[in-house]
């Protein structure tokens, strides 16, 4: 250990500073384990599959699905479709993540849409109704004069 | 269930969303106790993460209460409390094999950037996070880690992901005993990055971070040296920064801020405001600008795909090595649990915020904005006694 260590552990900056000073010391040395071996509690070779339910979507290139996937919020509208025309292409071209960025856009508006939409389309159609109905009776009056 | 779920760029909202089921044999459903808000849910929040959909749940940092099992499962009963890490992993696989389980092949079928992660966009793999009552947790027997009897949840909370990735991100450095490390962020990963360079024999750790409270937590709970924007003529940090290391620059650099970085108007309105990139890379830059030549630079601050203005040039040029990745946590999870007990790492003392669920749109908006000076926010759940 050099001066400037011995120097810093007499400080002691924090309490056990150094302590993990070897590399020995440190559990993710090397990066890669040289004797691989399975983690945690792992009891088996090949994990079994989750069943697909037919539309989890998958990366371009990747023959089937892995064995364990998220379920939330499948693809709906039209931020669906372009999510599935984004995952046609392979995630090494730009054009993959923008298309999932634009996607997400939309998916935002539609969901705003679906929620104003209760509310605005009985709106329009009261509007259109009695505005229909006060044009009518312009006419009426116009014909009858 | 209440659970927080995404509406679109800055719009969440706590709302009833049906439970979690078992779906796989190793699969179980975990009551969440303990739940934390994280750095990188802000990029999420902010609409940085492709492929973030309207009604998911985020959270990636959480510790419960085991409430089914699947008939798989051969380490966990009913009733145990865990500690679950972020990244989903079979164990088995090539990476978990080799111990890279923040790499698994086998739980993210949307891209080969990541294994599989709670609650963070399905571009790693569509899973609902733990910021809710209930969360499924696949591949019980690998990931999850039983808390000890005297331990408390919060205790060892931060297991679940910002230790770790601390911890992994000063490892990463190489760090020798007496070199000099600057890390870039005093954000909670920062903090534990700043801490591990400290327990790997670091001869002097400086922290960077533009907010001045922040500054003052990593001088108090580190006892590091800090530099803030405002100590730096016209803000050029790493002109202090090179100044401060003889002009040589610094042994081993940590990028723990990621792509919000503050720091560069151009950086700032065309990856983070105008989303023409993925995010802001002045903290990269920064870093490998006040590295000294064949110096180690880390980037352990999320960034998402595309792609990033990052200067590259220089470093080849300096001959520096960089290293990243994800936190493999569960490598890490015994040595960081051993080094809270001993003393060494007060993990919940970075909680400056305990919020329950029901108003996690506002424990976002506290730590979003810096509001209270805040460090770290946990949720609690209704149901969490």
């Amino acid at each position: 250990m050099n001066s400037q260590v011995e120097k810093q552990m007499q400080i002691a900056p924090i309490p056990g500073a150094g302590v993990d000073g070897s590399q020995e010391a440190r559990p993710g040395v090397p990066m890669e384990k040289e004797t691989p071996e399975p983690a945690g509690n792992a009891h088996w070779l090949t994990p079994q599959r989750m069943p697909d339910p037919g539309w989890i979507q998958k990366r371009a290139g990747l023959e089937e699905l892995t064995p364990v996937f998220g379920t939330t919020v499948p693809p709906r509208g039209l931020s669906g479709l372009m999510r599935r025309a984004a995952y046609r292409i392979p995630e090494h071209f730009t054009s993959h993540w923008l298309v999932l960025l634009a996607a997400d856009r939309v998916d935002v508006l539609e969901d705003r849409l679906k929620t104003i939409l209760p509310f605005v389309v009985p709106l329009a159609a009261a509007g259109v109704y009695f505005g229909v109905r006060a044009q009518r009776r312009t006419w009426w009056r116009a014909l009858l004069a | 269930m209440l659970a927080l779920t995404y509406r679109g760029p800055n719009r969440i909202r706590v709302e009833k969303k049906p439970a979690p089921k078992l779906e796989h044999p190793n699969d179980v459903i975990l009551r969440v106790t303990r739940t934390a808000i994280c750095g990188s849910d802000l990029h999420l929040l902010h609409g940085l993460i492709p492929d973030t959909r309207v009604g998911c749940v985020f959270g990636h940092e959480f510790a419960g209460v085991v409430e089914e099992v699947g008939p798989g499962v051969v380490s966990l009963t009913k009733g145990d409390r865990v500690v679950v890490p972020f990244n989903i992993s079979c164990g088995t696989c090539f990476f978990c094999q080799r111990g890279l389980t923040g790499n698994c092949e086998n739980t993210n079928p949307s891209a080969n950037v990541a294994s599989g992660v709670y609650g963070y966009s399905h571009t790693t793999g569509g899973y609902d996070g733990g910021q809710a009552e209930y969360v499924r947790v696949p591949f019980a027997d690998v990931g999850p880690m039983k808390i000890p009897d005297d331990m408390t949840d919060e205790q060892v909370l931060f297991l679940s992901d910002i230790l770790p990735t601390g911890y992994q991100a000063a490892e990463m450095g190489e760090i020798k005993p007496g070199e000099t490390v600057v890390v870039f962020g005093c954000g909670p990963v920062g903090l534990f990055a700043q801490r591990s360079a400290w327990l790997m024999g670091a001869g002097r750790v400086i922290a960077v971070d533009p907010v001045a409270y922040r500054l003052d937590f990593a001088r108090a709970y580190n006892n590091v040296e800090t530099v803030g924007f405002e100590d730096a003529t016209g803000g050029d940090v790493v002109s202090l920064l090179m100044k401060m290391t003889d002009g040589r620059g610094a042994d081993v650099c940590i990028d723990a801020v990621g792509c919000e970085a503050e720091g560069s108007v151009a950086q700032s309105f065309l990856g983070v405001k105008a989303k023409l990139m993925a995010g802001s890379a002045t903290a990269i830059n920064w870093s490998i600008a006040a590295c000294r030549k064949a110096g180690n630079v880390v980037l352990i601050g999320v960034y998402g795909p595309p792609f990033n203005a990052v200067d590259i040039g220089s470093a080849m040029n300096k001959g520096l090595t960089l290293r990243m990745n994800q936190a493999n946590c569960k490598r890490y999870m015994p040595k960081l649990l051993d080094h809270i007990r001993e003393g060494r790492i007060d993990a919940e003392g970075i909680i400056t915020h305990r919020v329950p669920l029901e108003h996690a749109a506002d424990a976002y908006e506290l730590f979003e904005k810096k509001k209270d000076n805040c460090i770290k926010c946990v949720l609690v759940p209704p149901m969490a006694a």
